[in-house]
Protein backbone atom coordinates (compact mmCIF):
# COMPACT_ATOMS: atom_id res chain seq x y z
CA UNK A 1 0.00 0.00 0.00
CA UNK A 2 2.77 2.31 0.80
CA UNK A 3 4.14 2.17 -2.67
CA UNK A 4 0.59 2.88 -3.77
CA UNK A 5 0.69 6.14 -1.92
CA UNK A 6 3.83 6.97 -3.45
CA UNK A 7 3.00 6.66 -6.85
CA UNK A 8 -0.61 8.69 -5.70
CA UNK A 9 1.51 11.09 -5.00
CA UNK A 10 3.97 11.16 -7.89
CA UNK A 11 1.03 11.53 -10.15
CA UNK A 12 -0.91 14.06 -7.78
CA UNK A 13 2.07 16.22 -8.49
CA UNK A 14 2.43 15.74 -12.63
CA UNK A 15 -1.11 16.69 -12.86
CA UNK A 16 -1.20 19.57 -9.96
CA UNK A 17 1.67 20.94 -12.16
CA UNK A 18 0.01 20.22 -15.38
CA UNK A 19 -3.36 22.22 -13.91
CA UNK A 20 -1.02 25.60 -13.11
CA UNK A 21 0.41 25.80 -16.19
CA UNK A 22 -2.19 24.41 -18.73
CA UNK A 23 -4.21 28.23 -18.30
CA UNK A 24 -1.53 30.08 -19.11
CA UNK A 25 -1.25 29.21 -22.57
CA UNK A 26 -4.44 27.86 -22.96
CA UNK A 27 -6.37 30.82 -21.74
CA UNK A 28 -4.41 33.53 -20.06
CA UNK A 29 -2.47 34.31 -23.01
CA UNK A 30 -5.07 34.09 -25.87
CA UNK A 31 -7.29 36.26 -23.52
CA UNK A 32 -4.87 38.75 -23.42
CA UNK A 33 -3.52 38.69 -27.03
CA UNK A 34 -6.10 37.44 -29.50
CA UNK A 35 -8.49 40.07 -30.61
CA UNK A 36 -11.39 38.40 -31.76
CA UNK A 37 -12.31 39.01 -35.55
CA UNK A 38 -9.66 41.60 -35.82
CA UNK A 39 -5.80 40.55 -37.24
CA UNK A 40 -4.68 44.32 -37.31
CA UNK A 41 -5.39 44.27 -33.59
CA UNK A 42 -4.05 40.57 -32.57
CA UNK A 43 -0.92 40.98 -34.85
CA UNK A 44 -0.12 44.41 -33.06
CA UNK A 45 -0.51 43.24 -29.08
CA UNK A 46 2.05 39.95 -30.74
CA UNK A 47 4.59 42.56 -31.92
CA UNK A 48 4.18 44.17 -28.55
CA UNK A 49 3.57 41.27 -25.52
CA UNK A 50 5.75 38.70 -27.71
CA UNK A 51 7.27 37.67 -25.16
CA UNK A 52 3.78 36.57 -22.96
CA UNK A 53 3.36 34.87 -26.58
CA UNK A 54 6.55 32.82 -26.14
CA UNK A 55 5.30 32.19 -22.41
CA UNK A 56 2.45 30.95 -23.52
CA UNK A 57 3.47 28.88 -26.63
CA UNK A 58 6.34 27.54 -23.93
CA UNK A 59 3.18 26.72 -20.89
CA UNK A 60 2.07 24.55 -23.88
CA UNK A 61 4.50 22.87 -24.42
CA UNK A 62 5.76 22.23 -20.55
CA UNK A 63 2.60 21.14 -19.78
CA UNK A 64 2.16 18.66 -22.39
CA UNK A 65 5.60 17.28 -21.99
CA UNK A 66 4.63 17.16 -18.24
CA UNK A 67 1.38 14.79 -20.00
CA UNK A 68 4.30 11.54 -20.83
CA UNK A 69 5.09 11.36 -17.53
CA UNK A 70 1.49 12.13 -15.81
CA UNK A 71 0.05 9.16 -17.52
CA UNK A 72 3.06 7.28 -16.86
CA UNK A 73 3.10 7.91 -13.29
CA UNK A 74 -0.86 6.92 -13.86
CA UNK A 75 0.05 3.69 -15.34
CA UNK A 76 2.03 2.67 -12.63
CA UNK A 77 -0.19 3.23 -10.37
CA UNK A 78 -3.42 1.80 -11.90
CA UNK A 79 -1.72 -1.15 -13.72
CA UNK A 80 -2.81 -3.79 -11.58
CA UNK A 81 -6.86 -2.64 -11.57
CA UNK A 82 -6.74 -3.12 -14.75
CA UNK A 83 -3.78 -3.45 -17.31
CA UNK A 84 -6.19 -2.82 -20.85
CA UNK A 85 -7.54 0.30 -19.39
CA UNK A 86 -3.91 1.69 -17.63
CA UNK A 87 -2.73 1.64 -21.28
CA UNK A 88 -5.68 3.33 -22.93
CA UNK A 89 -4.42 6.09 -20.19
CA UNK A 90 -1.67 5.89 -21.75
CA UNK A 91 -2.55 6.04 -25.66
CA UNK A 92 -5.41 8.54 -25.00
CA UNK A 93 -3.96 10.67 -22.72
CA UNK A 94 -0.69 11.29 -23.85
CA UNK A 95 0.85 9.33 -27.05
CA UNK A 96 -1.67 10.44 -29.54
CA UNK A 97 -2.44 13.93 -28.29
CA UNK A 98 0.79 15.45 -27.28
CA UNK A 99 1.99 15.44 -30.65
CA UNK A 100 -1.52 17.22 -31.45
CA UNK A 101 -0.62 19.86 -29.10
CA UNK A 102 3.01 19.93 -29.90
CA UNK A 103 2.32 20.77 -33.78
CA UNK A 104 -0.47 23.32 -32.88
CA UNK A 105 2.22 25.77 -31.88
CA UNK A 106 4.06 25.44 -34.57
CA UNK A 107 0.55 27.06 -35.62
CA UNK A 108 1.65 29.88 -33.22
CA UNK A 109 5.37 29.89 -34.44
CA UNK A 110 3.98 30.45 -37.83
CA UNK A 111 1.96 33.58 -36.16
CA UNK A 112 4.97 35.02 -34.84
CA UNK A 113 7.22 34.63 -38.18
CA UNK A 114 4.31 36.69 -39.90
CA UNK A 115 4.36 39.51 -37.75
CA UNK A 116 8.21 39.75 -37.40
CA UNK A 117 8.83 41.94 -39.72
CA UNK A 118 11.21 40.22 -41.18
CA UNK A 119 12.79 41.47 -45.00
CA UNK A 120 11.79 38.52 -46.94
CA UNK A 121 8.23 39.29 -45.90
CA UNK A 122 8.37 43.11 -47.53
CA UNK A 123 7.06 40.59 -51.10
CA UNK A 124 3.69 41.17 -48.76
CA UNK A 125 1.93 44.47 -47.20
CA UNK A 126 0.88 44.57 -43.60
CA UNK A 127 -2.63 44.22 -43.59
CA UNK A 128 -2.17 41.00 -45.21
CA UNK A 129 0.61 39.65 -43.30
CA UNK A 130 -1.44 40.18 -40.49
CA UNK A 131 -4.68 38.64 -41.89
CA UNK A 132 -2.26 35.20 -42.62
CA UNK A 133 -0.93 35.13 -39.26
CA UNK A 134 -4.78 35.52 -38.10
CA UNK A 135 -5.37 32.40 -39.90
CA UNK A 136 -2.87 30.91 -38.07
CA UNK A 137 -3.63 31.73 -35.03
CA UNK A 138 -7.23 30.68 -36.04
CA UNK A 139 -5.79 27.33 -36.75
CA UNK A 140 -3.95 26.99 -33.98
CA UNK A 141 -7.19 27.46 -31.57
CA UNK A 142 -8.81 24.44 -34.37
CA UNK A 143 -5.71 22.22 -33.13
CA UNK A 144 -6.25 22.81 -29.67
CA UNK A 145 -9.82 22.17 -30.25
CA UNK A 146 -9.53 18.41 -32.06
CA UNK A 147 -6.41 17.44 -29.28
CA UNK A 148 -9.25 18.20 -26.55
CA UNK A 149 -10.90 15.23 -28.41
CA UNK A 150 -7.98 13.18 -26.90
CA UNK A 151 -8.33 15.01 -23.53
CA UNK A 152 -12.26 14.04 -23.06
CA UNK A 153 -11.56 10.40 -24.31
CA UNK A 154 -8.59 9.52 -22.14
CA UNK A 155 -10.67 10.53 -18.94
CA UNK A 156 -12.75 7.23 -19.44
CA UNK A 157 -10.53 4.20 -19.08
CA UNK A 158 -8.87 6.83 -16.09
CA UNK A 159 -12.17 7.06 -14.94
CA UNK A 160 -13.21 3.35 -14.61
CA UNK A 161 -9.90 2.50 -12.98
CA UNK A 162 -10.44 4.89 -10.45
CA UNK A 163 -14.20 3.61 -10.03
CA UNK A 164 -12.62 -0.05 -10.15
CA UNK A 165 -9.57 0.87 -8.10
CA UNK A 166 -10.98 0.13 -4.56
CA UNK A 167 -9.07 3.02 -2.98
CA UNK A 168 -10.14 5.73 -4.91
CA UNK A 169 -13.76 6.99 -3.94
CA UNK A 170 -15.62 5.88 -7.26
CA UNK A 171 -16.83 9.60 -6.96
CA UNK A 172 -13.93 10.96 -7.97
CA UNK A 173 -14.24 8.88 -11.02
CA UNK A 174 -17.56 9.29 -11.88
CA UNK A 175 -16.72 13.00 -12.15
CA UNK A 176 -14.05 12.05 -14.67
CA UNK A 177 -16.98 10.60 -17.10
CA UNK A 178 -18.97 14.13 -16.94
CA UNK A 179 -15.73 15.85 -17.36
CA UNK A 180 -15.00 13.82 -20.31
CA UNK A 181 -18.33 14.49 -21.98
CA UNK A 182 -17.45 17.96 -20.93
CA UNK A 183 -14.49 17.70 -23.02
CA UNK A 184 -16.00 15.80 -26.25
CA UNK A 185 -19.04 18.10 -26.27
CA UNK A 186 -17.38 21.11 -26.43
CA UNK A 187 -14.96 19.87 -29.15
CA UNK A 188 -17.66 18.36 -31.17
CA UNK A 189 -19.99 21.17 -31.15
CA UNK A 190 -17.09 23.60 -32.02
CA UNK A 191 -16.44 21.33 -34.67
CA UNK A 192 -20.12 20.61 -36.52
CA UNK A 193 -22.13 23.59 -34.66
CA UNK A 194 -19.83 26.86 -34.46
CA UNK A 195 -23.04 28.60 -33.65
CA UNK A 196 -23.54 27.27 -30.54
CA UNK A 197 -19.75 26.98 -29.46
CA UNK A 198 -19.76 29.44 -26.83
CA UNK A 199 -23.52 28.39 -24.94
CA UNK A 200 -22.31 24.41 -24.90
CA UNK A 201 -18.74 25.80 -23.51
CA UNK A 202 -20.77 27.00 -20.84
CA UNK A 203 -21.86 24.39 -19.61
CA UNK A 204 -19.04 22.09 -20.81
CA UNK A 205 -16.79 24.21 -18.03
CA UNK A 206 -18.44 23.14 -15.48
CA UNK A 207 -18.46 19.52 -15.98
CA UNK A 208 -14.72 20.04 -16.58
CA UNK A 209 -14.12 21.29 -13.59
CA UNK A 210 -14.62 17.90 -12.23
CA UNK A 211 -10.77 16.63 -13.12
CA UNK A 212 -9.89 19.13 -10.45
CA UNK A 213 -11.13 16.80 -7.22
CA UNK A 214 -9.34 14.09 -8.35
CA UNK A 215 -5.55 16.37 -8.59
CA UNK A 216 -6.08 17.19 -5.02
CA UNK A 217 -7.21 13.79 -3.51
CA UNK A 218 -4.26 12.50 -5.86
CA UNK A 219 -2.46 14.75 -3.58
CA UNK A 220 -3.53 14.70 -0.15
CA UNK A 221 -4.25 10.64 -0.26
CA UNK A 222 -0.42 10.49 -1.56
CA UNK A 223 0.97 12.55 0.77
CA UNK A 224 -0.61 11.42 4.43
CA UNK A 225 1.83 8.36 3.85
CA UNK A 226 5.06 10.96 3.74
CA UNK A 227 3.68 12.31 6.97
CA UNK A 228 3.23 8.80 8.67
CA UNK A 229 6.33 7.71 7.75
CA UNK A 230 9.05 10.81 8.66
CA UNK B 1 25.14 -12.31 -22.77
CA UNK B 2 25.54 -13.25 -26.75
CA UNK B 3 21.54 -12.16 -27.40
CA UNK B 4 22.57 -8.73 -25.31
CA UNK B 5 25.72 -8.01 -27.68
CA UNK B 6 23.82 -8.88 -30.90
CA UNK B 7 20.62 -6.36 -29.55
CA UNK B 8 24.01 -3.74 -29.18
CA UNK B 9 24.94 -4.15 -32.41
CA UNK B 10 22.08 -3.69 -33.72
CA UNK B 11 20.86 -0.55 -31.80
CA UNK B 12 24.25 0.87 -32.49
CA UNK B 13 23.98 0.05 -36.65
CA UNK B 14 20.65 1.96 -36.50
CA UNK B 15 21.96 4.51 -34.42
CA UNK B 16 25.00 5.17 -37.12
CA UNK B 17 22.67 5.21 -39.86
CA UNK B 18 20.35 8.05 -38.27
CA UNK B 19 23.26 9.60 -38.00
CA UNK B 20 24.45 9.42 -41.22
CA UNK B 21 20.98 10.21 -42.75
CA UNK B 22 20.02 12.63 -40.48
CA UNK B 23 23.06 15.16 -41.07
CA UNK B 24 22.18 14.52 -44.74
CA UNK B 25 18.62 16.02 -44.16
CA UNK B 26 19.27 18.23 -41.63
CA UNK B 27 22.24 20.03 -42.40
CA UNK B 28 23.96 19.17 -45.68
CA UNK B 29 20.37 19.53 -48.18
CA UNK B 30 19.93 23.06 -46.08
CA UNK B 31 23.19 24.19 -46.67
CA UNK B 32 22.79 23.87 -50.23
CA UNK B 33 19.80 25.00 -50.74
CA UNK B 34 18.69 27.49 -48.08
CA UNK B 35 19.99 30.85 -48.72
CA UNK B 36 19.61 32.95 -45.27
CA UNK B 37 17.20 36.13 -45.23
CA UNK B 38 16.76 35.41 -49.08
CA UNK B 39 13.28 34.30 -50.30
CA UNK B 40 13.76 34.77 -53.84
CA UNK B 41 17.40 33.30 -54.08
CA UNK B 42 16.10 30.27 -51.92
CA UNK B 43 13.40 29.82 -53.78
CA UNK B 44 15.69 29.68 -57.33
CA UNK B 45 18.00 26.84 -55.95
CA UNK B 46 14.65 24.55 -54.69
CA UNK B 47 13.02 25.14 -57.89
CA UNK B 48 16.78 24.37 -59.76
CA UNK B 49 17.30 21.27 -57.51
CA UNK B 50 14.10 19.85 -56.55
CA UNK B 51 15.42 16.33 -56.12
CA UNK B 52 17.36 17.03 -53.89
CA UNK B 53 15.15 18.74 -51.54
CA UNK B 54 12.97 16.05 -51.80
CA UNK B 55 15.68 13.57 -50.81
CA UNK B 56 16.10 16.16 -47.52
CA UNK B 57 12.58 15.53 -46.75
CA UNK B 58 12.58 11.65 -47.64
CA UNK B 59 15.78 11.65 -45.46
CA UNK B 60 14.00 13.02 -42.43
CA UNK B 61 11.18 10.55 -42.86
CA UNK B 62 13.64 7.91 -43.00
CA UNK B 63 15.62 9.34 -39.87
CA UNK B 64 12.49 9.01 -38.15
CA UNK B 65 11.13 5.85 -38.85
CA UNK B 66 14.93 4.61 -37.65
CA UNK B 67 14.37 5.99 -34.30
CA UNK B 68 11.39 3.64 -33.81
CA UNK B 69 13.27 0.52 -34.73
CA UNK B 70 16.30 1.84 -32.66
CA UNK B 71 14.48 2.41 -29.50
CA UNK B 72 12.78 -0.84 -29.82
CA UNK B 73 16.32 -2.29 -30.20
CA UNK B 74 16.94 -0.49 -26.80
CA UNK B 75 13.93 -1.44 -24.87
CA UNK B 76 15.05 -5.37 -25.60
CA UNK B 77 18.55 -4.68 -24.65
CA UNK B 78 17.85 -2.81 -21.62
CA UNK B 79 14.97 -5.79 -20.61
CA UNK B 80 15.06 -6.08 -17.08
CA UNK B 81 16.97 -3.33 -15.66
CA UNK B 82 13.88 -0.59 -14.98
CA UNK B 83 10.54 -1.42 -17.20
CA UNK B 84 9.56 2.25 -16.12
CA UNK B 85 12.88 3.95 -17.39
CA UNK B 86 12.77 1.56 -20.14
CA UNK B 87 8.44 2.57 -21.14
CA UNK B 88 9.78 6.56 -20.43
CA UNK B 89 12.33 6.27 -23.16
CA UNK B 90 9.76 4.40 -25.69
CA UNK B 91 7.15 6.56 -25.16
CA UNK B 92 9.26 9.88 -25.34
CA UNK B 93 10.43 8.87 -28.68
CA UNK B 94 6.70 7.66 -30.07
CA UNK B 95 5.32 10.99 -29.04
CA UNK B 96 8.10 12.91 -31.54
CA UNK B 97 7.52 10.74 -33.91
CA UNK B 98 4.33 12.45 -35.33
CA UNK B 99 5.70 15.77 -34.82
CA UNK B 100 8.75 15.34 -37.21
CA UNK B 101 6.24 13.57 -39.63
CA UNK B 102 3.81 16.61 -39.71
CA UNK B 103 7.09 19.03 -39.54
CA UNK B 104 8.11 17.32 -43.00
CA UNK B 105 4.78 18.69 -44.43
CA UNK B 106 6.24 22.24 -44.20
CA UNK B 107 8.88 21.53 -46.75
CA UNK B 108 5.90 19.94 -48.89
CA UNK B 109 4.31 23.67 -48.27
CA UNK B 110 7.32 24.87 -49.81
CA UNK B 111 7.59 22.55 -52.73
CA UNK B 112 3.97 23.34 -53.35
CA UNK B 113 4.46 26.81 -53.61
CA UNK B 114 7.68 26.92 -55.69
CA UNK B 115 5.81 24.40 -57.50
CA UNK B 116 4.38 27.16 -60.48
CA UNK B 117 0.48 25.79 -60.40
CA UNK B 118 -1.86 27.61 -61.95
CA UNK B 119 -3.85 28.03 -59.07
CA UNK B 120 -1.07 29.78 -57.43
CA UNK B 121 -1.57 32.18 -60.37
CA UNK B 122 -3.09 34.78 -58.36
CA UNK B 123 -0.01 35.50 -56.38
CA UNK B 124 3.29 37.75 -57.66
CA UNK B 125 6.31 35.49 -57.52
CA UNK B 126 7.88 37.64 -54.71
CA UNK B 127 4.80 36.86 -52.79
CA UNK B 128 5.36 32.61 -53.51
CA UNK B 129 8.93 32.48 -52.73
CA UNK B 130 8.21 34.42 -49.51
CA UNK B 131 5.66 32.04 -48.29
CA UNK B 132 7.79 28.92 -49.55
CA UNK B 133 10.81 30.63 -47.27
CA UNK B 134 8.00 31.04 -44.37
CA UNK B 135 7.70 27.39 -44.64
CA UNK B 136 11.03 26.86 -44.85
CA UNK B 137 11.18 28.92 -41.58
CA UNK B 138 8.50 26.96 -40.08
CA UNK B 139 10.19 23.81 -40.81
CA UNK B 140 13.37 25.14 -38.18
CA UNK B 141 10.75 25.83 -35.86
CA UNK B 142 9.29 22.45 -36.34
CA UNK B 143 12.46 20.53 -36.12
CA UNK B 144 13.79 22.93 -32.64
CA UNK B 145 9.84 21.38 -31.16
CA UNK B 146 10.75 18.05 -31.86
CA UNK B 147 14.06 18.48 -30.60
CA UNK B 148 12.66 18.86 -27.20
CA UNK B 149 11.70 15.02 -27.47
CA UNK B 150 14.65 13.59 -29.10
CA UNK B 151 16.55 15.22 -26.62
CA UNK B 152 13.96 14.11 -23.60
CA UNK B 153 14.23 10.51 -24.32
CA UNK B 154 17.84 10.43 -23.84
CA UNK B 155 17.60 10.84 -19.82
CA UNK B 156 15.57 7.65 -19.81
CA UNK B 157 18.16 6.18 -21.88
CA UNK B 158 21.21 7.51 -20.07
CA UNK B 159 19.63 6.55 -16.15
CA UNK B 160 19.69 2.61 -18.47
CA UNK B 161 23.06 2.75 -19.75
CA UNK B 162 24.34 4.01 -15.89
CA UNK B 163 22.31 0.58 -14.36
CA UNK B 164 23.03 -1.55 -17.12
CA UNK B 165 26.16 -3.18 -15.56
CA UNK B 166 27.13 -3.70 -19.12
CA UNK B 167 28.09 -0.34 -20.58
CA UNK B 168 30.35 2.12 -19.19
CA UNK B 169 28.52 4.57 -16.76
CA UNK B 170 30.30 7.67 -18.44
CA UNK B 171 28.55 7.26 -21.21
CA UNK B 172 24.89 7.25 -19.36
CA UNK B 173 26.08 10.53 -17.67
CA UNK B 174 26.97 12.07 -21.23
CA UNK B 175 23.47 11.11 -22.40
CA UNK B 176 22.00 12.92 -19.36
CA UNK B 177 24.07 16.04 -20.34
CA UNK B 178 22.90 15.56 -23.81
CA UNK B 179 19.50 15.61 -23.07
CA UNK B 180 19.96 18.86 -20.94
CA UNK B 181 21.56 20.54 -23.90
CA UNK B 182 18.95 19.95 -26.33
CA UNK B 183 16.10 20.90 -23.87
CA UNK B 184 17.92 23.87 -23.25
CA UNK B 185 18.73 24.73 -26.92
CA UNK B 186 14.66 24.25 -27.85
CA UNK B 187 13.41 26.24 -25.15
CA UNK B 188 15.63 29.09 -25.00
CA UNK B 189 15.10 28.95 -28.59
CA UNK B 190 11.29 28.99 -28.19
CA UNK B 191 11.08 31.26 -24.94
CA UNK B 192 14.18 33.47 -24.94
CA UNK B 193 15.92 33.45 -29.01
CA UNK B 194 17.57 36.90 -28.36
CA UNK B 195 19.77 33.93 -26.22
CA UNK B 196 19.53 31.20 -28.83
CA UNK B 197 22.95 31.29 -30.15
CA UNK B 198 25.16 31.89 -26.98
CA UNK B 199 23.37 28.96 -25.76
CA UNK B 200 23.53 27.08 -29.26
CA UNK B 201 27.34 27.39 -28.55
CA UNK B 202 27.69 26.49 -25.56
CA UNK B 203 24.72 23.01 -25.71
CA UNK B 204 26.62 22.18 -28.91
CA UNK B 205 29.77 20.75 -27.04
CA UNK B 206 27.48 17.98 -24.99
CA UNK B 207 25.85 17.21 -28.58
CA UNK B 208 29.47 15.62 -29.62
CA UNK B 209 30.32 14.03 -26.48
CA UNK B 210 26.99 12.30 -25.76
CA UNK B 211 25.00 10.33 -28.45
CA UNK B 212 28.42 10.05 -30.56
CA UNK B 213 30.76 7.81 -28.65
CA UNK B 214 27.30 6.09 -27.35
CA UNK B 215 27.37 4.83 -30.95
CA UNK B 216 31.10 4.21 -31.32
CA UNK B 217 30.54 1.98 -28.11
CA UNK B 218 27.43 -0.39 -28.94
CA UNK B 219 29.11 -0.73 -32.04
CA UNK B 220 32.55 -2.21 -30.79
CA UNK B 221 31.12 -3.61 -28.11
CA UNK B 222 28.70 -5.43 -30.11
CA UNK B 223 30.97 -6.26 -33.17
CA UNK B 224 33.44 -7.91 -30.33
CA UNK B 225 30.50 -10.66 -29.62
CA UNK B 226 31.48 -12.90 -32.77
CA UNK B 227 35.10 -13.69 -32.01
CA UNK B 228 34.42 -13.91 -28.57
CA UNK B 229 31.57 -16.44 -28.94
CA UNK B 230 32.66 -19.62 -27.71
CA UNK B 231 29.33 -21.22 -27.84
CA UNK B 232 26.73 -21.42 -30.66
CA UNK B 233 25.76 -17.67 -31.02
CA UNK B 234 21.94 -16.98 -31.60
CA UNK B 235 23.13 -14.14 -33.50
Amino acid sequence: MDSTRRRARVAGWLYFLMGITAPIGLLYVPGRLIVSGDATATADRIRASEWLFRIGIGSELFHQTLAVFLVLALYRLFREVNETHAKLVVILGALVSVPIVFVSVLSELAALILVSGAGFLSAFEKPQLDALAYLFIRLRGQGINVASIFWGLWLFPLGILIVRSGFIPRFFGVLLFFAGVGYLASAFTTLLVPSYASAVDQVAIILEVGELPIIFWLLIWGARDQKVRT
Amino acid sequence: MNPTKSQARRAGLVYLLIAIVGVFGVLYVPSKLIVRGDATATGARIRAAETLFRLGIASELVATLLMIALVLTLHRLFKGINDTQSALMVMLVLVGVPIAFLNALNHVAALILLSGADFLSVFDPRQLDALAYMFLRLHTQGAVVANIFWGLWLFPFGVLVMRSGFIPRILGVLLIINCVGYVADSCVALVLPRFSPLVSRITMVPQFIGEIPMIVWLLIWGAKAKPSAAGPSPG
